[in-house]
Formats: C-alpha cells, structure tokens, sequence
C-alpha cells in the first residue's frame, strides 16, 4: 500500500466529503482533531467512510488500522504516514 | 500449531445474513466454533472467550486469519500477528457453572410475541439464517425469558461449520440476539458480544425451537441458559459481556422495544 498522490488539504477534503455522505454531518476544520464518534460518527459508519476512501484513494486500509482511526486528523495522518 | 482460516462469502453464504449496513461480520458464534475446532473435536467447556477486533468483510472481501494453537488455548490473528479472537478449553468440572435445575424452570405467563418480520432486519441486522420468531414471557431489567421459534440449526447456509460444530453455533447467534435486545431495551444502546468467561455446550444437536433465559448480573455481565422446549439444558454460559457500540438506538425502535418490556 503506497502513499497517496495528493495533498494533505485534498485528502482532508475527502475524508471530510465521505464523512458527510455518510453520516450527514459537516465538520469545520477547528473540529478536525475531535472524536469523530462524539462529532455523530458510529463505529459501522466509520467503515463505511474507509471504504469510500479507500475507492477514491485506490487503495487498501488494513482492518487492524480501523481503532486509529478516531478522528480527520489521524485518519489523515494514517495515510500520510503510508510510505 | 497454525493453521489458515479463511472467511469469504463464497464459502460461507451465512455471512450474508450477517452484516452492518452492507459489511459481513463473522459471528462470534463462528468465531468461538472455529477457535474451538483448533483445539479438538469434543470439548465442551470453552473458558475466557474473548472477541478483541470484529472479523468483518468488507466490500465482501474474503479474509484470511490463522487459527494458532497454544496448549489449551487457542488464537485468530492476522498475517502481521494482531489478535482478533481467542479462548481456552477447561477439563475440570463444571460446578461453577452448574445449570439451574430443570424444575425452577417454569414459565411465566407468556406477554407478547414478535415475529421475525418485525424484529429483522430493521431490530437485528441479521438474515434468514440467524432469524427467530420471538416469543417473550418475561423481559424486566434482570431477566429475559424468551421462546425461539422457527430457526433451522442444521442450515446449509453454515457451509464448513454446517457439520462437526462445537458450539451451536445459530442457536448461540439467537441468545447473544435476546441479549443484545435486553441491552437496547433496557441501556439503549446497539452491543455486540465480546467477552465470555465460560461456555458449556450440553447438546449440539440441531433444534428449530429454545428457550432462552438470559439474567442480568449486577457486574454488567450475563449469564445465559438456553433449553429445549423439553427444558433439556443445551447451551449456557457465564459471565458474557457486551461491548458497546457508538450507534444510539433509534426512537422507533424504542417504542417497539417498551412494548415487550414487562
């Protein structure tokens, strides 16, 4: 699984994109390191939100990985930190 | 001792009829059924059950783990090592979990029943092949008492786990579902089962009716008995717990879930 080829503010944006499809929620950026869970988010639509993602980044996230993923920021940080 | 284990929906239709809004979920019934078939082919006391990462398929992709035996004790963990499920067999008596005796048994006055049309999948999540006609006679804060009807144990759908089951595994899927409802009732809130100190199958034999009996524990766990109409003991368990799920559960079915409460 490779790094992404976008840039951070991008892969924020359709992290952010996904999260609103699926649970009908907008986050402002002064959110963006908050507990999705407590921003709306459930444990079912956060894979839902990974499997968007992982669509439109063309990739494949381990299900070992899903527990990190709690809010935008390490979420995107998962991914940034891909090689 | 390792071996692979994979789950897909090829192999395993049933994973179909198990699924959280569109993702296949192995039931821990499965789960605990194939730890335990590493072990041997007749234990039937299984200790320290413990589910620690859902095994789930998404996008329907099948998932391949490794079963890893350990002495008495056995592991479902990933190609990188991460635990997903494990358990232990137990030779020693079964005192600590002695069924109740058959004669305080009996049955309450029998207040409602729910079908499965109204209880699936909007209420469960789950398919045909773990579906139950609901029968309940008694569903207060501490105890759940709860006729199952109309479910096929010995289904085709089970694929490998269809034959040599250690557990019952659909009949298990049915009791963890009467719990899982207790909780929405009575927490509200959507949980899944994780963690069970001890599991004893007393018949494996396939059954389309039960009763279940499942009595809250003031430490938040469960301890369950499911009986034949007969009240033959077939399953129980001790010390179940629940993990709780982000998802609050919804007004409409609330209303559904105060009208069995007794």
């Amino acid at each position: 699984m490779s790094k992404p080829e976008i840039t951070r503010e991008q892969l924020i944006e359709k992290i952010v994109a996904a999260i609103s499809k699926v649970a009908k929620i907008t986050i402002p950026p002064e959110k963006y390191g908050e507990n999705l869970f407590q921003l709306g988010m459930d444990s079912i639509k956060a894979i839902q939100v990974v499997n968007i993602l992982e669509d439109e980044l063309d990739l494949m996230v381990d299900d070992a990985h899903l527990p990190k993923f709690t809010s935008i920021d390490a979420i995107a940080e998962h991914f940034d930190n891909l090689k | 001792m390792s071996e692979s284990c994979c789950f897909s929906i090829t192999e395993l239709p049933c994973l179909v009829d198990h699924q959280l809004e569109g993702t296949p979920f192995v039931p821990m019934a499965v789960l605990i059924d194939q730890l335990a078939r590493t072990l041997n082919n007749t234990i039937e006391r299984l200790t320290d059950i413990a589910v620690k990462m859902p095994v789930m398929l998404r996008k329907n992709r099948a998932k391949t783990l490794f079963c890893h035996r350990e002495g008495n004790s056995t592991s479902l963990l990933d190609e990188t090592g991460n635990l997903y499920a494990s358990l232990a067999s137990a030779t020693t008596n079964h005192a600590k979990s002695a069924p109740p005796p058959v004669q305080s048994l009996r049955l309450p006055a029998r207040t409602s029943s729910i079908g499965r049309s109204k209880l699936y999948p909007a209420l469960m999540f789950h398919g045909p092949t773990f579906q139950a006609d609901f029968k309940f006679y008694e569903f207060s804060a501490q105890t759940a008492v709860v006729e199952l009807n109309g479910f096929d144990s010995d289904n085709e759908s089970l694929g490998r786990y269809r034959s040599g089951q250690q557990i019952p595994i659909i009949l298990a899927d049915l009791a963890f579902q009467v719990i899982g409802l207790h909780l929405m009732a009575f927490k509200g809130i959507y949980a899944l089962p994780a963690t069970c100190e001890m599991m004893i199958t007393h018949d494996p034999g396939p059954v389309k009716t039960a009763l279940i009996r499942v009595f809250a524990q003031e430490n938040g766990s469960y301890k369950l008995v499911a009986t034949s109409v007969a009240r033959a003991i077939l399953l129980t368990c001790d010390g179940l717990r629940f993990q709780n799920t982000s998802r609050p559960v919804e007004p409409d079915k609330k209303n559904l879930l105060e009208s069995i409460k007794t």
